[in-house]
């Protein structure tokens, strides 16, 4: 009863009074899918110039929207003249809810969370109501952006199918001819999940993070953490879960989804177990 | 009076650990640039060697394609340091003292100041010293960037018969010191960095005209010049066929253009914007408040 009490109130503090957490994913989300909109509407001009007009017109649905938000990049190949330009949509939606997670457990130990403290004397059900309200946060903002992409769907005449157009995220993400797989097997929509699943493990371990060094610099952890992955892909480097563009059934090379899977879940686990015994003897009265 | 209280913000900003936290942390990420970058030069010193030895003479060895104005982090955009460092820098430049205006306000150590000092003299001294800050933690680690990449590869003179080698054209801002004055380019890319960096500094005591909650103001000016790049991103750079402007701060404070040309211009009015926007905020809404 303690627990399902403090988790509500978490809700009512962390989530329902915090109007950035369902503002910020609908605008995000909202300009990815004029973006894409605009992208297809180059390509289908430049399909008519091609054909005289007589190539079907592309449209976008919602799976396809899904993976223009959450797909990444393809893979860098440093060289001279290929510049790194990093994915700024993917980070975006990335930093934005790490941005959003940050604070709250840190303001709440330091006001009121030190009565309930102290009250409660639950230091494991005070932390453990914190990931229930991070996992419900990082849930509440996928799901809105999840929300736009369908709605944008439904607005295209595509509906909310689960089917990916290949041929469109190779044009949009430019990925080189020889990234590319020619099988025509289709992709499952599960590769839009997995990113659902990576952006909570790196929510959580931020949020542990926090126990251990101040807000700003777990916030800068965690960027540096996602610039590092676009840049390298490697499976040691989380964020390249997070990229459907990267996955090995998208291109030749690619991290498997499994491995990205199992992954997240180890790192969930890690990271709240960690957070529980590091909270036990954490200095709440530690002033900032 | 104004000159002591610009000594203590500068102490307070400058004398403190966690200011050479930063500047370290900087440092060690420019560390990620410079080792491929002189990796990379001594493969091109290897390759000269190789074919010399084999064909007994070179004819043209190209020596000005490869130059410390090309091999330093400022002038690319390949390796993970570069990557990294013009990514997070909003981070690193705030952090020293961006908390500070937002932390005093909260525990009243500006009701003390202001009484002895006056408010305008406190805002002022405290805007000096954040955008001293600011500006030396950007600008030292590219520095120190510069002087240890100087000590590997030689600066020859940038040749524009080699342009495809140095990404910098007639259209790039600056380009015209950059191959007759390259130390110059580089003093004047730096102290560009320092203006930038120093304002987005200056930018976090702003915010804190609106946000109580000093983590938020730290990162505020990351997430605002992250907005202001997906804004770009997704609304103006979009065909592939027009040659754009480069707009955003995290993309032409690199004195090499990663995506777009940099304009002159651009740079200008981009910085007399923040500039404007951080004196409007603290004349029209900060200083008339009442500190008590």
């Amino acid at each position: 009863m303690k627990y399902i009490k403090m988790v509500w109130f978490d809700i009512r503090r962390g989530i329902i009074h915090k109007p950035i957490l369902f503002i910020i994913p609908v605008i995000v989300a909202f300009i990815a899918c004029c973006d894409l909109n605009n992208r297809i509407a180059v390509q289908n001009e430049w399909n008519g110039y091609e054909t005289n007009g007589c190539e079907t017109q592309v449209k976008g649905g919602f799976a396809d929207y899904m993976m223009y938000i959450y797909g990444g990049m393809d893979k860098y190949v440093p060289e001279s003249g290929n510049s790194f330009i990093f994915p700024i949509r993917w980070m975006v939606v990335f930093l934005m809810i790490s941005f959003i997670t940050l604070s709250y457990p840190y303001k709440d130990i330091q006001g009121f969370g030190r009565q309930i403290l102290i009250r409660t004397r639950g230091r494991t059900i005070w932390w453990l109501s914190k990931c229930v309200w991070n996992i419900l946060s990082v849930l509440i903002y996928h799901s809105l952006i999840f929300s736009i992409a369908a709605l944008f769907g439904i607005a295209a005449g595509s509906g909310i199918s689960g089917e990916i157009n290949k041929d469109l995220q190779y044009e949009v993400f430019q990925i080189a001819g020889d990234s590319a797989l020619s099988d025509d097997t289709p992709w499952p929509f599960v590769i839009i999940l997995l990113p659902v699943l990576v952006s909570l493990c790196i929510s959580l371990l931020q949020m542990t993070l926090t126990l251990f060094f101040k807000p700003v610099f777990s916030f800068f952890v965690t960027a540096f953490l996602l610039i590092s992955s676009a840049y390298f892909t490697s499976p040691y480097l989380i964020g390249n879960y997070a990229m459907s563009m990267r996955y090995d059934m998208v291109i030749k090379d690619g991290v498997c989804i499994t491995a990205g899977l199992a992954v997240s879940f180890v790192l969930i686990i890690v990271s709240v177990g960690a957070g529980m015994i590091r909270f036990r003897r954490y200095d709440i009265w530690n002033e900032d | 009076m104004l000159w002591n209280n610009i000594k203590i913000e500068c102490k307070k900003a400058m004398g403190t650990r966690l200011f050479l936290f930063v500047v370290l942390t900087g440092c060690i990420i420019t560390m990620f640039s410079l080792v491929p970058c002189v990796q990379s030069y001594n493969r091109y010193i290897s390759s000269l060697k190789y074919i010399s030895e084999e064909f007994s003479y070179i004819r043209n060895p190209m020596m000005s394609s490869q130059t410390l104005f090309n091999y330093w982090i400022g002038s690319e955009a390949i390796t993970p340091g570069s990557t990294n460092y013009f990514f997070l820098f909003p981070i690193l430049v705030s952090l020293p003292y961006g908390w500070s205006y937002c932390m005093e306000r909260r525990s009243g150590y500006i009701q003390n100041v202001v009484v002895r000092t006056g408010k305008w003299r406190y805002y002022l001294s405290k805007y000096i010293a954040l955008f001293l800050s600011g500006g030396l933690a950007m600008v030292i680690p590219l520095l120190f960037n510069f002087l240890l990449t100087a000590m590997f590869v030689p600066a020859i003179t940038p040749d524009p018969y080699y342009i495809t080698s140095y990404g910098i054209i007639s259209s790039s801002f600056l380009s015209e010191f950059f191959y007759t004055r390259p130390f110059l380019y580089v003093f004047l890319y730096l102290m560009v960095d320092f203006i930038y960096c120093g304002l987005i500094a200056c930018l976090c005591a702003a915010c804190a005209a609106f946000v109580k909650n000093h983590v938020i103001v730290v990162l505020l000016p990351f997430i605002a010049l992250l907005g202001f790049n997906y804004i770009c991103n997704s609304f103006i750079y979009i065909s592939g066929d027009v040659v754009y402007t480069e707009l955003s701060p995290m993309n032409f404070l690199r004195a090499v253009p990663a995506g777009y040309d940099t304009n002159g211009f651009v740079v200008c009015t981009g910085a007399v914007i923040l500039l404007l926007f951080i004196l409007v905020i603290t004349v029209v809404r900060e200083a008339p408040n009442e500190v008590y």
